[in-house]
């Protein structure tokens, strides 16, 4: 049976932002690599085509932190240069923004791989059968991994928040 | 049933049901045991909390691009991936055949011996004459291998004659020899066709078209019908192409026109496009479906110049500088040469920054518009091919 990619672009485009949003921490460019990991799935005729998709915006992520690294300064330059035209939001609005995400960023670092991963799927909408097959656990094991993920995000995140609210 | 485990709670919070938590038996043992229940609510709220941080971090509105801008970029990724791969193909093609010529090649010198042609012929100057060759220059070609056949029989078939005559023809072939025995042509003279079988799977009717002006001779026809019918092939080529995307590229002794334009690099000024447009006293010309990361206005040489940075799938960026071209300097246009002859002129003629950069400049109207990325060349003219307003 032939994927319906118009309609799975419909209903998953936005989950899949989200979901590269927390591994490239940069809304332009997660929106970029949605787009190219929907490019490039339209050669394909997967069985589960969220699951799949989810793997390969992971991968893309991946590649995207290596090129990162390599990409070269005149290009940081150029983005800089474009990110100053555009309207400056409210200073203070925009600093606590940047610090809610710097907070959440770290709390999920501190999270193994594995439960970072099953929890950023869980949050970009895939159910257990999906995650299990992105992940390659066991189905039963993803409420336990999920628990688990949960409690390491709201105990990173409340020592990371107390300690903000100490330096002020 | 015994208590439920957390993996258990969390999966009917997040209402998986079937392999993952039987719901019903849950709901019993919750009715009946106080314990869990708590923990229910615990964990609740602990699956809350953490949705609303991760909520809490969001990428913020998300626009979807249309659908059908997705299908037109992936219909061009397949053409340019398909180009590669029988790019790629090709070139282990004729590194094999290579192989295969040089091998043969050796183990024959073993056997046939490595004595020039001038110096056998002069050793036995009998066998000259009835063969009418008289001692050659090496390399010489004698007339009677000009002169048409006339179906007698050769008059020194014998196997000395025969080897020596053989080995007294020119060892290398001219494109037009090429063509007539058979069937190999060189990598250059593929390049249309590849093109061609990779525009084919996407545009069947375009591609029959290119291939049609593009084919190369019937390998029967003789070798100066074939080499005239190469040429014809390559300006209906270069003519179609040109008629196709209104390209031309710069050649001869443009290398210094990118080159000023690129060192003017720390002149740009951050503008809009709309000041951009002002700046150049016309439309600044970009590659539809890239996003544009910044323009730029500068001068180079005292001409108004914009610099439009795009930004490739793979993330890195595309420079495109434009300028307002006068009569002479379009005039110094060379004529259509294919992405293949670009490539290489690019390579040969223009210093880059690193191995991978290609540059090209092409003319569109009254503008000239140089392109600058880290990818190969012929891809850097097919997107300069698709610039439009």
């Amino acid at each position: 049976m032939s994927v319906d990619w118009a309609e799975v672009y419909r209903t998953t485009f936005e989950d899949l932002v989200r979901f590269l949003h927390r591994k490239v921490w940069d809304a332009d460019r997660a929106q970029d690599l949605a787009q190219e990991t929907f490019v490039r799935a339209l050669d394909h005729e997967p069985d589960n085509p969220r699951a799949w998709l989810f793997t390969v915006a992971g991968n893309l992520a991946r590649d995207e932190a290596r090129a990162a690294i390599r990409r070269r300064e005149h290009l940081t330059l150029i983005k800089s240069e474009a990110a100053t035209r555009e309207p400056a939001p409210d200073p203070a609005e925009e600093l606590e923004h940047k610090q809610r995400m710097q907070r959440v960023r770290r709390a999920l670092d501190r999270l193994s791989e594995k439960d970072r991963d099953v929890l950023l799927l869980w949050d970009a909408g895939l159910d257990y059968a999906e995650i299990a097959a992105e992940t390659g656990l066991a189905q039963g094991a993803i409420g336990t991994t999920l628990a688990r993920a949960r409690r390491r995000l709201v105990e990173a995140h409340g020592e990371l928040e107390d300690r903000d609210v100490a330096h002020r | 049933m015994s208590h439920i485990d957390e993996g258990q709670l969390h999966a009917y919070l997040d209402d998986e049901s079937g392999a993952v938590t039987d719901r019903e038996a849950v709901e019993r043992h919750l009715e009946t045991c106080a314990g869990c229940r708590e923990r229910l609510q615990t964990e609740r709220k602990l699956r809350e909390r953490a949705a609303a941080i991760l909520s809490g971090s969001g990428p913020g509105a998300v626009s979807a691009p249309p659908f059908d801008d997705i299908v037109a970029r992936s219909r061009a990724a397949r053409v340019r991936s398909r180009y590669l791969r029988l790019n790629r193909l090709t070139a282990l093609g004729w590194a094999a055949v290579i192989f295969l010529a040089v091998g043969v090649g050796w183990i024959a010198r073993g056997t046939v011996g490595v004595d020039s042609p001038t110096q056998e012929i002069a050793a036995v100057p009998g066998d000259s004459a009835p063969l009418g060759f008289g001692v050659l220059a090496q390399g010489e070609v004698p007339e009677e291998r000009a002169a048409p056949a006339t179906g007698e029989a050769e008059p020194a078939a014998s196997g000395r004659g025969a080897a020596r005559r053989e080995r007294s023809q020119p060892t290398v072939m001219t494109k037009s020899e090429t063509q007539a025995e058979g069937h190999a042509a060189t990598p250059e003279q593929n390049e249309p066709q590849l093109l061609a079988e990779a525009e084919r799977e996407e545009r069947p009717e375009e591609a029959d078209r290119l291939a049609a002006v593009a084919a190369p001779a019937a390998p029967a026809a003789a070798p100066e019908r074939q080499a005239e019918a190469f040429a014809d092939a390559d300006e209906a080529r270069n003519r179609a192409v040109a008629d196709d995307a209104r390209l031309s590229v710069v050649g001869g002794v443009r290398a210094d026109a990118p080159q000023d334009v690129l060192e003017a690099l720390d002149t740009w000024r951050v503008a809009g496009s709309d000041s951009a447009e002002q700046h150049i006293g016309g439309p600044v010309l970009t590659v539809p479906e890239l996003p544009v990361l910044a323009y730029q206005v500068g001068e180079v040489g005292g001409t108004p110049t914009v610099r439009v940075v795009q930004q490739l799938p793979s993330g890195e960026p595309l420079e495109l500088i434009q300028r307002r071209a006068d009569a002479e300097q379009i005039g110094a246009v060379s004529g259509v040469v294919s992405a293949m002859e670009q490539a290489r002129y690019k390579r040969d003629s223009v210093d880059v920054e690193g191995p991978a950069e290609a540059v090209a400049t092409v003319a569109r109207g009254a503008y000239l518009i140089t392109g600058r990325a880290a990818i190969p060349a012929d891809s850097l003219v097919a997107l300069l091919k698709s610039i439009s307003q």
